[in-house]
Order: C-alpha cells, then structure tokens, then sequence
C-alpha cells in the first residue's frame, strides 16, 4: 500500500458499478449558514449510538482566503463542512469489500454495511475518498452513516437533518433537491475527488 | 421450506452435499473460480452471491467432486470411499487394471459414470494394490455431451503422473487407450410384478418424505452469521484420501509441476503486507495462519493443507500475495508450515490499533506527533482531509452525475 496509496483498479470499480436505481436519496447541505456547532454530530452519535471514536457525521472547518493586511478589509472566510458518507454513485468501499459486505440499495441508493457479513479488515476505509468508514474496536467491524435508514424507511428523516440547529441540512430524493437548488439560484456542488460520483450536495 | 421445495427434493435425487463454507466464490467475491459451473455436463451448477447450488437435473456423474478444489461437493451413495474399497478389491493379483467410464468399456475393473469423477487419491490407491499398470480407457470426450469434463481429464491424469513420478512408479505406469464412444450402457431390466413396482414406489416416496421434513424442523433456528460460517472450516476430505493414500510409500523423489494444474501451491509475501490478516480469514482451508507477538507480526503458511484455490491473491488489495511459478509436490507429506512474513509490531497513537513496519511514500503529519508511530491508516485519512481543506476551491462545482444517467 506505499507509493500507489490503496488503490481500486478503474475497471474492479466500474464492474462493481450496477445500473443505478429509481431513486438516490440525499442530503443537503447549505455552507452559507453552517455555524459548526457540531449538533449533527451529536444528533447523529445519539440515534445511532455509535462508540468512541467512531462518528457518522464530522464536521471540518475550512478556511478560505488570506488575511494580508489588517488595515485592509480581510478577505478570510471560514466554511464548515459537515462531512457524512456521501453515499456514491460508484461507491470505492463496495468495490473493495473482499467479502462483499457493502452494498447499495435499489429502491434509495443508500450505501450500507453488512455488519454479519463484515471481518473487519478496513479496505473500505482505505479505498473510501473521504476516509469515511470506521472501525469499532469492540464489535471489530466497519461502520458509516447509513443516512438514517431505519427512520427513513419509516418516513422520518435523518436525525441529523432533524438536530440541526440552523436548519441548513435537507433530506431528500436527489432530483427534487437539486430543482430546490436552482429555485434558489445556487450553485450545487460536491466535496472532494468525484470519482466516485458522491451524491451528497453543497451549496456555498 | 415451502410445498415447492419439498416437491423439487421428493423428484430430484439429491445424492450430492454442498459444504459451502468451503467454496472460494461463497467466501469472497473476487474470486474468479467457476470451475464446477464449467465442467458440470448439464450445466447445473450455478455460482451466486450466496455460493454455489446446483439449480437443475442433476446425474450424480460426481465430477464436480473430483474437480472442486476445496472438496465442497459431496456424494452420499457411490462416494470416494466407495470407489476406492472397489479399487483395493478389484485391484489384488491383477497385471493390468483398467478404468472406464459409462460410454467406455463396460467390461473395466473400474467404471465410473465419466472419468472426470477420478480423484487423485484414487489413482494413488490403484497402483497400491501392487498391479504393474493402470489403463484409462478413454472414449472421444468432444463427442459425449460430458465434454465439458475432458480438461479437467486432462488436468488430473497431469497431476497423477506427477505423483507417480514422486513415489518413484517405472515409466508408463499410467496409460491412456483411445477407445470409440459407446452408447449409453442400460442395465438388463429384471422383471417386477405390478405390486413390486407400486411398493417400490411407496417406499421411496416415504423415505424422500421424511429425509425432507427432518430438515424443516432446523430451519430458523438461529441463523449464523457469514463470520461465523467461514470460521468452520470443515475437512477437505480429498486432501485426507490422498495423504492417507501417500502414506504407503516410504521414500518419495523430488517433483515439482506447473503451478496452473497444481493439487497445491507456494506462496510467497511482500513487503507490502499491512498484516490486514484478510487472506488468513478468507483461505477456505487454514492454509494461512497469522500471530501477533510480543514484538512482531508472523504470517505462516501450510503447503500441505493448500488446494491451490487462489483466494488469498484475489482478495489482498495490496496485493502482496502471489504464486510462485511450480509447486513442491513433497510438501503433501510434510506437516510444515512455512513463515512467509514477519514484521516488526507497532501500535498507533491515534487509532491504538496494531500496524507493522513503515510504509514508504505515506507522509506522516504534523510536527505534534514527531516521533510517534501512526498506521498508514489514519496517515492516509489525514491526507484525504488535509487535500480537502487546502486545496483551493475545495468544491466542485460540476453537474450532478446522476442527472446526466437520468437523462441517457
């Protein structure tokens, strides 16, 4: 795993790749009002219970610009970037799953792990763009945001779109939120390399 | 089980086992192995996610037996223990002993229903018995609606002259006749009366009745888990026929074969092992074995219990594992196990999961942790966030890939 970093070869992650399905449910996220105030974290720590060391959901805080001189205005700007698994078109950690844990629903795109099927050896985290999947030491397996799936299969939505405190998260099919996007007159964008076609938006 | 699958076991004769813990498409599925889907005559055999079944009308030729790797076939009547006691009786005081299959020559020492059906520790257990040769008498298999069996023919008569080379039999010990195709041999019909045939039937019909509803009973109770189903690890039991057949022979010569037609293979490791310990979980025999001492971490491998099944360089994403070119016949006898990796151990101070050795290319970061030993995992993690953060205009801000799927 040196000088490559891991790798997925472009033809094992295009084989794993299957027609997509109906519907890709997911998250929008609005950078122009996120405060960083981490309750989707906390939101999401508590519907899901995750261990130590282990969350869904983090939050970066990306700086932007330079504050050159202080007698100028600064032109310094800080994002935060809530960062959940953004649930790929292509997702790498399917592709790399040696036992073929990882899959992707038909009926909402929704990347999961088996968590029976799992051993735990972390390729996942290591093909994954984002580094997104982690290891809980004590069960010894692979987890990630499932986007919530036992509540959006009940029709609720993700407890981290509900926890926000500034409402900047939004759930919902891929389609309806991008024509939301542009009914705002804004630009939609993804984090990241895109290789892996992720579907969670960003608006700025 | 529901009316449909009762049906389908009262008409089919299931006469074959699966143990499909055992197959290398079951465990993981990057493995490449179809070769029970390829050689089945009816094509009956069918490889999935969930492994391998036979979906289809099956014959019991039993050649699936001989050619899985791994031993995940079994036969209840007719099965390789059989065949070698029939082998060890018919064998005694004989000059020649001639094997044959159901389009062959009826009147063989040994028929079985196509020669793909023989195993190498049948062939072993032949020359046993003290005779001076063994003919297979071999019709044309392009012709038989078998044909699908005649390389791994090929393959195994490879393996058994390998073999006889290494318990040092004379020359053409194993010879192989050109016979014409017969046609499909029928047994003579004995005569029934009307009330034989219809109590034969019942009788039947009683005995698939209850083999099935035994099995209902143990249905959900308690599924295992895929983890603990590949943890099994049941016996290869051809492996054990083979070894129990080697063991007639004192003193074996050195032969090495071709490692594509191989019964077993040597592996060799990388330094680009990260001891992830895939290969060890995924190797459907235990060849693999892994140890995490005091110090460091030891990769072992066992030639005699490998089947050559290829899991462990499919699945390692590192791909630190690979083949060497020929196999060590001798390694069958001996009880060995080979270290084929050792490293030094280490502990991350962010993850405090155990790493070995330094992984070359990986920047380590921050002047923080100077010093402190962190896994190529959480390196690597850091890297993805920090290309995040300081690349200029982290967001890109191209058309969802999903429209442009939509609108194709």
């Amino acid at each position: 795993m040196s000088e490559r970093g891991a790798f997925i070869p472009e033809e094992v992650l295009e084989a794993s790749f299957k027609k997509p399905g109906p519907k890709q449910y997911t998250l929008w996220v609005d950078l122009e009002h996120c405060i960083g105030c981490q309750s989707c974290t906390m939101g999401c720590k508590a519907e899901n219970n995750t261990p130590v060391g282990v969350d869904y959901n983090r939050v970066i805080e990306i700086e932007e610009g330079e504050f050159k001189n202080p007698k100028e205005k600064p032109e310094v700007r800080v994002y935060f970037v809530p960062m959940p698994c953004m649930h790929c078109g292509k997702p790498a950690c399917m592709a790399a799953c040696p036992v073929g844990a990882i899959t992707k629903r038909e009926e909402d795109g929704i990347v999961l792990i088996d968590k029976d099927k799992c051993i735990g050896c972390r390729y996942c985290a290591w093909a994954c763009p984002y580094g997104h999947p982690q290891f809980n030491a004590e069960a010894k397996v692979m987890e990630k945001c499932t986007l919530c799936v036992q509540r959006v299969t009940k029709g609720l939505r993700p407890a981290c779109v509900e926890t926000c405190t500034a409402k900047v998260r939004f759930f919902g099919e891929v389609n309806d939120l991008t024509k939301l996007i542009r009914e705002r007159r804004a630009q939609r964008a993804f984090v990241g390399p895109t290789t892996t076609e992720p579907s969670v938006m960003y608006t700025k | 089980m529901g009316i449909a699958e009762v049906a389908d076991r009262v008409t089919n004769n299931h006469n074959m086992q699966i143990e499909v813990s055992l197959c290398a498409p079951f465990r993981t599925p990057k493995s490449g192995c179809s070769i029970c889907a390829d050689i089945c005559p009816i094509g009956a055999i069918r490889i999935s996610g969930n492994g391998v079944e036979i979906a289809g009308k099956c014959i019991d030729c039993g050649v699936c037996v001989s050619g899985c790797p791994n031993s995940v076939f079994r036969m209840k009547e007719r099965n390789d223990e059989k065949i070698i006691e029939e082998i060890k009786a018919r064998g005694k005081g004989q000059e020649a002993f001639r094997i044959s299959c159901q389009r062959g020559d009826a009147r063989a020492d040994l028929s079985v229903p196509c020669l793909g059906r023989l195993t190498e520790a049948m062939f072993v257990e032949a020359i046993k018995t003290g005779i001076s040769r063994i003919e297979i008498l071999q019709p044309e298999c392009r012709k038989c609606p078998n044909s699908k069996a005649s390389s791994h023919i090929e393959g195994m008569i490879s393996r058994a002259l390998a073999i006889y080379e290494m318990v040092d039999a004379e020359k053409d010990k194993l010879i192989v006749k050109k016979i014409p195709l017969q046609p499909l041999l029928k047994e003579p019909g004995k005569s029934v009366s009307r009330r034989e045939l219809l109590s034969a039937f019942r009788t039947k019909a009683v005995e698939v009745a209850a083999a099935c509803l035994s099995e209902v009973g143990t249905e959900g109770e308690g599924k295992e888990t895929f983890r603990e189903v590949i943890n099994k690890r049941p016996e290869n039991f051809k492996r054990r026929l083979l070894i129990q057949a080697l063991e007639g022979f004192p003193s074996l010569k050195e032969v090495h074969m071709p490692s594509a037609d191989a019964m077993l293979a040597e592996i060799e490791v990388s330094s680009e092992c990260t001891a992830c310990g895939v290969c060890v979980t995924l190797c459907p025999t235990g060849a693999l074995t892994q140890e995490w001492e005091e110090e460091k971490f030891c990769l072992s491998f066992k030639p005699s219990v490998c089947t050559n099944c290829r899991v462990c360089v499919e699945v390692c994403m590192p791909e630190a594992i690979w083949i060497k070119d020929s196999a060590r016949l001798n390694y069958l006898m001996e009880d060995r196990e080979i270290k084929v990796f050792e490293a030094k151990r280490k502990t991350c101070s962010v993850c405090r999961i155990d790493f070995v050795g330094a992984v070359k290319g990986l920047r380590p970061f921050g002047d923080s942790v100077a010093g402190a030993d962190i896994c190529p995992l959480c390196i690597d993690r850091h890297n993805k966030q920090m290309a995040i953060i300081q690349k200029r205009g982290f967001m890109r801000e191209t058309g969802s890939p999903h429209d442009e799927r939509r609108l194709k």
